[in-house]
């Protein structure tokens, strides 16, 4: 059984008297433990399917089960707790809130869901450290160099063990060198950890570490490179 | 200008919510001010209105001593018709009683209607309608004492008509009832006088009446109030006043009629000047409000001012558009406040005619009609303040480097200097504060003790920053663990927006600074009252007569009246206290008369000064020997053992000055000599109350009920037995503050919209944050309890700022400013209820506050605030 | 209405017998039985209801500018025992007029006054001869009297001598004045009183001198219902002759039977004269731009059993008195008198009084029916 399932999945977005379907038709699973990246050139539908994979917004048509329970038909409240229990999220821009510690910022998801401040923190420090950023746990955000900033995104992803972890263009904001080192911490991640990762990107190396690389066009599947046969498939 | 249209007036539209909250504080403190000016206008256009209409053509007035002029040395003064038209003059006020249960005040103008023309114009109307004048009504005027002349006006509103002078049958009522004193007597309406000359005076609440007959009604046989004089040429009117002055005997004076405008006018400057005072607090935090505004408009707006600065667009221009913007908000808030302002002056000369009237016993009248000046002065005062206080933040604008278009926003930096230039400014007001309290007062006025407020207002505000930023350490930690994630993370967003958040804080720190204070003050002050009250009536009832003005030397007690009362079985003693309006040393003061011997077995007063009061008392009877009260004292520097020159029918005569005692019923002074020396010198005079002791084991409510269902159908009276009476002067007493409160409330209302208004820009410009706390799982509920938690969190800090510096406040008001104005001893006391009930409502109001923009918080769709692309 | 309008009806009624009526008359009336007799009756009656004093005079300045004066005062009596206790409750109304006539300058000049007593700022004193308005006054001074009176435009300051003895008009002073019982007056005049003293003008002091003629007159009601005003003459002729005579017209036109005179002749006795006697003439009639009023300002005067024939002028047409605050119109003024006195030329001087030539009857004023028809005000 897939971990992530999408079918016939559309999007459309009204921009006036005329509709945009930014996303039409799409079906796709992805299976427990598979890094699966989406390609294609801006405004092809990465992100819409990003947002309507992570439960940011529900689909205008078709159906989305992850781990077996329907998305699409959530409330706004279902969606938040699916969010907060089942996906992690890194995005191009970091964003981490910047009135916040490091520590607190990845710690975030575990708080809001009513996690004790102590064990929160613990596991978010032992996180940190997982990622590097041990000596940086009482920073803010805005003293942090931009790898920094994203690897405390990772770890905020991932403190909460989520299911799946959603991310779009992780490495778009850095440099090389520091878009290479969050590269490896993903793909170590996918594969010491098991970690189900669903990536949106522009960059050729990036898809290259994919299982499966999707290749999108005006809202649709084009084609599906398979990289990596991944053992679940079924 | 095109630039000034898309870059401000644009989001001045966009950003309604924050606009319309700037707008409204603008308004609000432009109405306030507005209104208090109008109702202060009202209380002295009224009485200005009424002596200059009343005046007509006098050039001068002769004068006696609070009793006015005596008929015998009238006779001598037939002199004076050399320098004019001479007219002796019998003014008062009456109860016109309209229904059993509905009475209107109207002004009594008795005159010589021979002799009066060329000083007053009437125009009368005998008889209905177009009827043919006749000398018979003309003559019942003349010689019917029970005949009185009333305004087309009040004839109109009431539906009353004059007597046909034929003896038909009137069209309606040509009787009016009208009580003077405590007597009712009934009148017949000879003649309607039209809308002209005095009539127009007091809208229409104007009755003429022949000398002879309002002498009469008014028991004031023997004397006239004043006598006016028109000269025959009004341009010698300096050489006149002196020679008429040189002439005149001792005990009468000739004045300009003006004169009694401008003492009633010191009589209630120091009130107004306090109202005035409050009126600008309002004003001032609505200034807070722009700058506010303009500041966080700066800061959510450097990269667009970054992209402007690259594009070569100069320093000034930014400067202009940004004080373009605080002008535009303004002109916006004065155009607003003048209506408001309109509307809010007929609720305050509500408010204060009942306390000018109560306090002052001057007249107030309707609302006078908003004037181009006083527009010119909302937008003169509301626009040139409001580019002040938007000056350094369009100053900081100006300063953005094109370079943050290119890198970025950039916030708070450079924060620290600033911060401590402000610290050190915010103490060296405070330290000027506490010299400032020193000073004296400046005409009579506490301007050094505003001055010391306003310091202490300036140095709280300059403070807050370091105040908050010491805040947010301190709590940082654990403190606010109670209040869960969504305490740590509101916390967190403050911290990082103290410099935006000051200017809130400070607004509504200084309204709850102020409001304390005045609430400290107040309460302190009504203890004093309520212990003074308690150790100074003794007497088990009073009578008065039924216009409520205590120290209104024109209502008096009949004798019929105080007969009664006497030959009550019950009543033990009757104690006849006379109080008049006299001036000294160019002001009015009261001097009243009472039993020394009374008073002394009772211990009606409390004595400041000597340690031996009842004995200074004691020594008193039967000597020229006064006492004053403490506000006489402090105002004219008077001390016991002085002898101050008192005035008297016989001119200023000099008295023994035996004690000082605290006195809370007036501030214009009061002098107080025993009733023997008092009719030595005045003569016998009809009482204005009585205080009746009633024999041990009589039932005051009981003896009250029986003499009002004795007397009330024969006489208009108040009798009030110590516990109402207890009452009444703390009821009063409320209602004079009850304006203050008034003020005060606006003030807060003005500020929780200005806490509104920085929460909605402070989650305008976190829409990202907030997307991505959504996203990582925070839920609707834990936004909107983070939004509310941060409202709350600014009340909390704002009230404990604003208490500490209304303590402060308090102090000032209560041993500079009061006693500067008033010269009244107050106990401090803390209203500690009253506060913590305060305190409770506006925490709970700031937290409601937070709920506007905590729904706007949660209304963000993640998905949208993420979008990077 | 304004006040001065309705004053003038209070001046009118008072002179009539309505106000009696109502008063259920606390008036004295005139009688036959009283004798006049001075100085005593210089003073003050206050039980009649009307009293003046009225003084009129030609004066000349050293260089011959010739002026002509009038000072007046009225007592009417209102009310004889108020209910008010008041001082100022009106008993009498005291009204005062004065008036400068300056032929030079063809100027007339006047002022008036309407006061209550008071507190004694007007008066008429029962003990001496002293009235006053204020601070205008007539009183015996040292055997004179003494006139002084001034107004922001003209004052007058002048000491009168009892030259010639009083004349006691009608029957020892009793003087018939209507038909009806007790519509007379008590009247006697002083008809030739030497003068010297001031009148002042626009600032400008004129040493004067001159003769005046006193009248003092006193009653409470002498005017019948149909009478609407009166013609007066005092001359002094200078062949020593003083002549006063009036004429009562009536509504209709016709002359009432009461008109009367006197005529004094140093030497020989007083002689009545009585309507038949006397015969006066109007003539030229000059129209008040003031009050509307055509008054003759021009006689003829003929006593024909004295052989006078006299023509009339006055000194300045417009002599006529409107009071600012009474509202009473009439014409008081210097006149010059030439005529013959049984073939020979004579001359003389004296004052002309009409009343009764503006606005309403007198007559329909003093008399009004108890529902008179409403009219329009003018």
């Amino acid at each position: 059984m897939s971990l992530l399932s999408v079918d016939h999945v559309s999007r459309t977005y009204h921009a006036g008297d005329t509709a945009v379907a930014a996303v039409s038709d799409v079906s796709l699973e992805v299976a427990r433990g598979e890094f699966v990246a989406i390609v294609g050139p801006s405004g092809c539908g990465k992100s819409t399917l990003l947002h309507v994979c992570g439960a940011m917004e529900r689909p205008s048509a078709g159906r989305i089960w992850l781990d077996g329970s329907r998305l699409d038909t959530l409330a706004d409240d279902g969606l938040t707790r699916v969010r907060r229990e089942r996906l992690g999220f890194v995005f191009q821009f970091f964003n981490l809130l910047p009135t916040l510690s490091l520590i607190e910022n990845i710690a975030l998801p575990l708080l809001l869901a009513g996690g004790a401040r102590a064990t929160s923190l613990g596991r978010a420090r032992s996180w940190a450290a997982e990622m590097g950023l041990a000596h940086r746990l009482d920073h803010r955000p805005t003293q942090l160099s931009g790898g920094e900033m994203q690897r405390a995104a990772i770890a905020r992803a991932v403190v909460h063990d989520p299911a799946l972890v959603i991310a779009d263009e992780p490495t778009g904001n850095l440099d090389s060198a520091n878009g290479a080192r969050i590269l490896d911490a993903l793909v170590r991640l996918n594969r010491d950890r098991g970690l189900t990762l669903l990536l949106a990107t522009h960059a050729a190396e990036v898809a290259a570490a994919a299982d499966r690389v999707v290749h999108m066009r005006d809202g649709r599947i084009d084609r599906i490179d398979v990289r990596r046969p991944h053992g679940e498939i079924t | 200008m095109a630039l000034f249209g898309w870059f401000i007036l644009r989001r001045v539209a966009q950003e309604r919510m924050r606009t319309g909250l700037t707008v409204a504080g603008i308004a609000l403190g432009v109405a306030v001010v507005l209104a208090i000016r109008l109702a202060n206008a009202s209380a002295l256009g009224g009485f200005a209105a009424a002596l200059d209409t009343v005046a007509g053509k006098t050039s001068l007035e002769i004068i006696g001593t609070g009793l006015g002029v005596d008929e015998q040395r009238l006779a001598q003064l037939t002199w004076l018709r050399t320098w004019g038209d001479v007219s002796p003059v019998i003014e008062g006020d009456a109860l016109a009683v309209l229904s059993p249960n509905r009475t209107e005040a109207v002004r009594v103008l008795g005159v010589d209607i021979l002799r009066d023309q060329p000083i007053r114009e009437y125009r009368l109307d005998v008889g209905a309608g177009a009827r043919q004048p006749t000398a018979q009504a003309f003559l019942g005027l003349l010689l019917d004492p029970s005949s009185v002349v009333i305004t087309e006006v009040f004839a109109r509103r009431h539906g009353l008509v004059a007597e046909p002078a034929d003896g038909s049958e009137a069209g309606g009522r040509s009787t009016l009832q009208l009580a003077m004193g405590d007597v009712s007597r009934t009148f017949r309406i000879r003649a309607l006088l039209r809308n002209q000359g005095p009539a127009r005076a007091l809208d229409g609440n104007f009755v003429l009446m022949d000398i002879a007959a309002a002498q009469w009604a008014f028991d004031r046989l023997g004397r006239v109030d004043r006598v006016d004089v028109r000269l025959a040429e009004p341009s010698r009117l300096d050489e006149a006043e002196k020679a008429i002055g040189a002439r005149l005997p001792r005990g009468l004076n000739v004045q300009r009629p003006a004169r009694r405008g401008q003492q009633v006018e010191q009589m209630l400057a120091a009130f107004q000047f306090n109202l005035a005072a409050l009126s600008y607090v309002a004003l001032l935090v609505g200034l807070f409000q722009v700058y506010n505004t303009v500041a966080t408009s700066v800061i959510a707006r450097r990269d667009e001012i970054g992209v402007l600065r690259a594009l070569g667009t100069p320093r000034r221009t930014v400067l202009a558009l940004f004080l373009g913007e605080a002008a535009a908000l303004a002109a916006l808030g004065c155009l607003a406040g003048i209506p408001l302002g309109w509307g809010l002056a007929r609720g305050a000369v509500a408010f204060t005619s009942a306390t000018v009237t109560t306090l002052y016993a001057a007249h107030a009248a309707g609302v006078p009609a908003l004037t181009w000046i006083d527009a010119a002065l909302a937008v003169g005062l509301g626009l040139p303040l409001a580019l002040i206080a938007a000056a350094a933040p369009a100053l900081e604008a100006a300063r953005v480097s094109p370079l943050c278009a290119v890198r970025g926003g950039t916030d708070d930096t450079g924060e620290t200097p600033v911060r401590k230039r402000w610290t050190a400014a915010g103490v060296a007001c405070l330290a000027a504060s506490a010299a400032s309290a020193q000073a004296g007062p400046l005409h009579g006025l506490p301007v050094f003790g505003f001055l010391s407020a306003v310091l202490i207002v300036f140095g709280l505000a300059a403070l807050v920053p370091a105040a908050l930023t010491g805040l947010a350490r301190v709590t940082g930690g654990r403190a606010l663990g109670w209040l869960g994630i969504e305490g740590r993370l509101a916390h967190a967003s403050l911290t990082g927006a103290i410099r935006r958040l000051s200017v809130s804080v400070a607004a509504l720190a200084v309204s709850l600074a102020m409001l304390v204070a005045i609430a400290v003050m107040i309460g302190s002050f009504r203890e004093t009252v309520i212990y003074w009250v308690a150790q100074t009536l003794r007497a088990d009832l009073y009578v008065a007569t039924a216009r409520r003005s205590n120290l209104d030397a024109q209502a008096t007690i009949s004798p019929s009246l105080e007969q009664a009362i006497a030959a009550d079985a019950d009543v033990d003693g009757v104690d006849r206290f006379r109080a008049l309006s006299v001036t000294f040393r160019d002001r009015l003061i009261v001097l009243g008369s009472g039993d020394f011997r009374v008073l002394l077995d009772h211990g009606a007063l409390v004595f400041k000064a000597p340690a031996d009061g009842p004995g200074a008392l004691a020594s008193a009877i039967g000597r020229d020997a006064i006492v004053v009260s403490e506000s006489l004292s402090l105002r004219f520097g008077v001390r016991v053992g002085d002898h101050i020159e008192v005035p008297t029918p016989a001119g200023p005569r000099p008295f023994h000055v035996a004690a000082v005692y605290y006195d809370y019923s007036t501030d214009r002074g009061v002098v107080v000599m025993d009733r023997a020396t008092f009719l030595r010198h005045f003569g016998d005079q009809r009482p204005t109350s009585l205080s009746v002791y009633l024999r041990s084991g009589a039932d005051a409510e009981v003896v009250r009920a029986r003499l009002m269902a004795q007397l009330a159908p024969t006489h208009r009276l108040f009798i009030h037995t110590n516990t109402t009476l207890r009452a009444e002067v703390l009821r009063i007493f409320d209602a004079t503050f009850a304006i203050t409160y008034g003020l005060e409330a606006i003030a807060i209302v003005v500020a929780v919209l200005g806490v509104t208004g920085t929460l909605v820009t402070l989650i305008l410009e976190r829409r990202r944050e907030l997307g991505t706390l959504r996203l990582v799982g925070a839920d609707l509920g834990q936004i909107r309890r983070m939004i509310v938690i941060e409202a709350g969190m600014l009340g909390a800090v704002s009230q404990a700022l604003g208490m500490a510096a209304g303590l402060a406040l308090s102090v000032v008001l209560i041993y500079v400013i009061n006693v500067q104005s008033f010269g009244w001893t107050i106990q401090f006391h803390m209203p500690v209820g009253f506060l913590l009930q305060a305190m409770a409502v506006v925490l709970v109001a700031t937290t409601l506050a937070g709920a506007y923009p905590a729904r706007l918080a949660a209304g963000f769709r993640p998905a949208d605030e993420i979008s990077t692309e | 209405m304004t006040m001065r309008r309705a004053l003038v009806l209070v001046l009118l009624l008072a002179a009539s017998p309505v106000l009696a009526a109502l008063a259920s008359d606390p008036w004295k009336q005139a009688s036959r039985d009283y004798a006049v007799r001075l100085p005593a009756d210089h003073v003050s009656h206050p039980a009649y209801r009307i009293e003046w004093w009225y003084y009129t005079g030609n004066l000349e300045t050293d260089r011959g500018r010739r002026f002509g004066y009038q000072i007046t005062f009225f007592r009417i009596g209102i009310d004889p025992s108020p209910a008010n206790p008041s001082k100022w409750s009106v008993r009498d109304l005291l009204m005062a007029h004065i008036a400068v006539t300056d032929a030079a300058g063809g100027r007339h000049l006047f002022a008036e006054r309407v006061s209550r007593a008071g507190v004694g700022w007007a008066g008429a004193s029962q003990r001496d001869l002293h009235v006053w308005n204020e601070d205008w006054e007539v009183r015996l001074e040292f055997g004179r009297h003494r006139l002084q009176a001034r107004d922001p435009r003209f004052a007058i300051d002048l000491v009168a001598s009892e030259d010639r003895r009083p004349v006691l008009h009608g029957q020892d002073g009793f003087s018939q004045k209507g038909s009806s019982v007790g519509n007379a007056t008590h009247y006697y005049s002083l008809t030739r009183m030497p003068t010297e003293g001031f009148v002042t003008l626009d600032g400008e002091r004129f040493a004067v001198k001159g003769d005046s003629w006193m009248d003092h007159e006193f009653g409470t009601s002498f005017l019948e219902s149909n009478q609407q005003g009166w013609d007066w003459f005092s001359i002094q002729l200078a062949d020593g002759a003083d002549l006063m005579m009036f004429q009562l017209r009536r509504a209709d036109g016709s002359l009432d039977p009461q008109s009367s005179g006197t005529l004094v002749r140093p030497g020989q006795p007083n002689r009545r004269l009585v309507a038949n006697d006397f015969a006066l003439t109007p003539g030229r009639i000059w129209t008040s731009p003031v009050s509307g009023a055509r008054y003759p300002v021009e006689w003829r005067v003929s006593v024909p059993d004295q052989g006078l024939d006299l023509r009339v002028r006055p000194v300045v047409d417009a002599q006529e008195l409107t009071g600012a605050r009474s509202g009473v119109s009439y014409w008081e003024g210097a006149i010059e008198v030439e005529g013959m006195r049984a073939g020979q030329p004579l001359t003389g001087r004296g004052y002309l009084e009409m009343t009764g030539y503006s606005g309403r009857a007198l007559g329909e004023l003093l008399n009004p029916p108890p529902s008179a028809t409403p009219r329009k005000a003018p």
